[in-house]
């Protein structure tokens, strides 16, 4: 190093509260929902403009842990803070463990861009909101949701009012399978099958379709490459539709195939 | 095997190096100002520093290399960020969002994030040298 740099790499510290909007903006919005209006923000005033800005707002992530993470009310607080500040720019939010049909229905008045919605352990807290949610997301790829209660033709409304929907992964509660026969899990199927043709990816866990219901999907997501089965324990892959699935399908994962890589746990039944 | 098109770059500090064209163009801002210019041999001006643009160069070689596994660039990242002072971070990320070069803009900014994850604003403070002018008003919502 010349003299010169010597001397002034010695002498200051970088201004990194001074770095353009932009470049704070693209490393803030790598961190977590929560350590942003906690922490990032309460730096200075050059990171306060900087988590006020939409662009680092456009993904959410939020889960409630017991005993470990803030409570949920806090939670759900946070959660309306961060889709205003998103000002309609929110492309994708993940929301475990609480939330309520209030809480979507807050966040769907204010995120029409919205592309990923995650729903884990709702339980059936949404009653039919999500029906009314998806009118406002019309440009939703990717729904996941798990353990989250949502009948047949509230699934229809949603295939219906997001054409763009790509993906879709439904694991389904113990208590579904309690409480609902099985020939709703079909209802289900065939509501997959007439209203979201464009679906690459599909995952339906712990599920009590028949082949009824997979051929019907099969019929009307003549696209989808990606097929999850896994916990269906009524499903018979053995005959023609088992060789039509391996035919259409390229990412076929059956009923007894392996629930290691499986986000949650589900009861394998024989 | 056919010889590589080269291109002459100038820094802001007046040092003038080739580089492979190809690699070269990993930034977006160079590529489009060659783009822009006829090729006379006149050095293209950019607006990095040799000490940094060194930085950048050693990375986009090792990203370049032919047959190179995932974790063999993994450790070479760790590595190459790890010797960077705080100052040599600084250079880099304003470096890199100048030159547009989303791979190392991403690996950049991960690094700067590692800094403050899990910190409170006092300790994110202390590490980046920020002095704190936010008043009790001005944190209001």
């Amino acid at each position: 190093m010349s003299n010169k740099q010597e001397a002034s790499s010695i002498a200051s510290s970088p201004p990194w509260a001074e770095l353009p909007q932009e470049i704070t903006a693209n490393i803030l919005q790598r961190l977590g929902t929560i350590e942003l209006l906690e922490s990032a923000q309460r730096v200075c005033t050059a990171w306060w403009k900087v988590c006020h800005d939409p662009t680092v707002w456009s993904v959410v992530d939020l889960k409630y842990i017991p005993f470990t993470s803030k409570e949920a009310p806090v939670l759900e607080e946070i959660c309306r803070t961060a889709v205003d500040r998103s000002q309609g720019q929110l492309l994708q939010i993940s929301i475990q463990y609480f939330g309520d049909k209030h809480l979507l229905n807050y966040i769907a008045h204010r995120s029409s861009q919205l592309r990923h919605l995650r729903l884990v352990k709702c339980y059936n807290r949404l009653s039919g909101a999500l029906a009314v949610a998806a009118k406002n997301f019309p440009l939703l790829e990717e729904l996941h949701i798990y353990f989250t209660y949502i009948a047949k033709d509230d699934l229809e409304i949603v295939g219906r009012s997001c054409p763009l929907l790509k993906s879709f992964i439904l694991h389904a509660g113990p208590f579904d399978k309690l409480r609902f026969p099985p020939s709703e899990d079909n209802h289900k199927a065939l509501a997959i099958a007439s209203s979201m043709p464009e679906l690459r990816h599909l995952a339906l866990i712990d599920h009590n379709l028949t082949n009824e219901g997979l051929q019907a999907i099969l019929d009307g997501c003549p696209h989808l490459e990606s097929l999850d089965l896994r916990g269906c324990s009524c499903i018979d892959l053995e005959g023609d539709l088992g060789r039509r699935c391996r035919q259409q399908i390229v990412d076929l994962k059956h009923s007894r195939d392996s629930p290691c890589d499986c986000e949650f746990d589900y009861k394998i039944s024989y | 095997m056919s010889s590589e098109k080269l291109l002459t770059l100038k820094t802001r500090d007046g040092e003038e190096f080739v580089l492979e064209e190809a690699m070269a163009f990993r930034s977006l801002t160079i590529k489009n100002a060659t783009s822009n210019y006829t090729i006379n041999n006149t050095p293209l001006p950019i607006n990095v520093e040799i000490n940094t643009m060194i930085k950048v160069i050693e990375y986009w070689k090792k990203h370049s290399e032919r047959g190179i596994s995932e974790d063999e660039l993994m450790n070479f990242d760790k590595k190459f960020f790890k010797l960077l002072h705080n100052s040599e971070l600084f250079d880099l990320v304003v470096a890199v969002d100048y030159l547009a070069d989303k791979g190392l803009s991403n690996a950049a900014c991960e690094q700067v994030l590692d800094k403050i994850t899990g910190k409170t604003p006092q300790e994110i403070r202390d590490i980046f040298n920020i002095n704190n002018d936010c008043t009790p008003t001005s944190l209001g919502g």
